[in-house]
């Protein structure tokens, strides 16, 4: 049923007309592009995020081991062999740190990404609470 | 609640599927520029809120809450950005002949309602009679009364009271009258 009123009418019009883009799949289109490319640099951010988190953490393990043994170990314990991580003839004395260990954690840390960072902490964690502060 | 379609579909998206998200891109598109174009009655600006809307859904799907109406979520961001356009004034400015709105006018108040009418004369038609408006005054009006949605489904796309909803519906109502009287 048609309505008399003006107002009624008009909107009863208003709402009855669609307008449409000019050119709804380039619209689409579009918009995918733009979030590819976010997803690109989404990415590219976890990345260097990642690698960045790297650089710093391993820097400061490699000083804290290097200050560690240089000026904590007595001369004979850094002769021995580096690594082990609980001096057994002396548990009260503090544990070495193995090298080699750590150097090849963080070469696993770089390759497989998609893990790093919590492997990267679970590591970190370990070698801190169980070789350094044994003592 | 959705249908478990769009469910599946948005889960999918939340996954970083691209074509799921093209495919919920081409499902709400249309609805999306509609209601932009009924707020900024131009289709350059209404494109923009499209983009910029999807892309804000693209970025924000993993805090969707999934107990929310796909649509009122949908909508709601869709209103925000034509909120910020009308707010800041960031619209592209179009010159409208009083002529050109009057001939649309009679056009769309005659009886033959099959007849076609160009997105440049509508948006004529529209601006015409808002441009009287608040922002928050044409939200609620094109909410309600364009677009068809409950007071309390305006209430959560905008966030305003239903008390709110219905001082700005009444005061947008008068003021399109008295346009429409003076036409």
């Amino acid at each position: 049923m048609q309505s008399s009123d003006p107002y009624q009418k008009m909107i009863t019009a208003l709402q009855n007309a669609k307008p449409a883009p000019a050119d709804a799949a380039g619209l689409t289109n579009s918009i995918i592009e733009a979030i590819e490319k976010e997803k690109v640099s989404k990415q590219k951010s976890r990345i260097y995020y990642l690698f960045r988190n790297v650089t710093v953490s391993a820097a400061a393990m490699l000083a804290a081991v290097f200050l560690y043994q240089t000026f904590l170990l007595g001369e004979e314990q850094s002769h021995t062999k580096p690594g082990i991580a609980i001096n057994v003839e002396a548990l009260e004395k503090p544990a070495f740190i193995d090298r080699e260990n750590l150097v090849q954690s963080l070469i696993t840390y770089i390759i497989d990404q998609k893990t790093a960072r919590d492997k990267f902490k679970r590591q970190f964690q370990d070698y801190t609470f169980n070789n350094i502060n044994q003592r | 609640m959705q249908n478990g379609w769009d469910t599946e579909l948005i889960e999918r998206c939340r996954n970083g599927d691209s074509n799921a998200f093209r495919e919920l891109v081409d499902n709400y598109q249309g609805r999306v520029y509609v209601f932009a174009f009924r707020m900024l009655c131009n289709e350059e600006d209404a494109k923009d809120v499209v983009q910029e809307t999807f892309i804000k859904v693209w970025r924000n799907l993993s805090k969707y809450n999934t107990a929310l109406k796909f649509t009122t979520w949908l909508y709601k961001i869709t209103a925000n950005c034509c909120y910020d356009h009308l707010r800041t004034g960031k619209r592209r400015k179009q010159h409208v002949e009083i002529e050109q709105v009057k001939h649309a006018c009679e056009q769309m108040l005659q009886s033959n309602m099959e007849q076609k009418i160009i997105n440049e004369d509508l948006a004529a038609v529209i601006s015409q009679l808002t441009n009287e408006l608040t922002p928050k005054q044409k939200l609620v009006f094109t909410l309600k009364e364009l677009e068809g949605f409950e007071v309390n489904e305006i209430s959560a796309i905008t966030n305003l009271s239903p008390e709110k909803i219905k001082s700005n519906l009444y005061l947008a109502r008068k003021t399109i009258r008295e346009q429409l009287e003076k036409m």
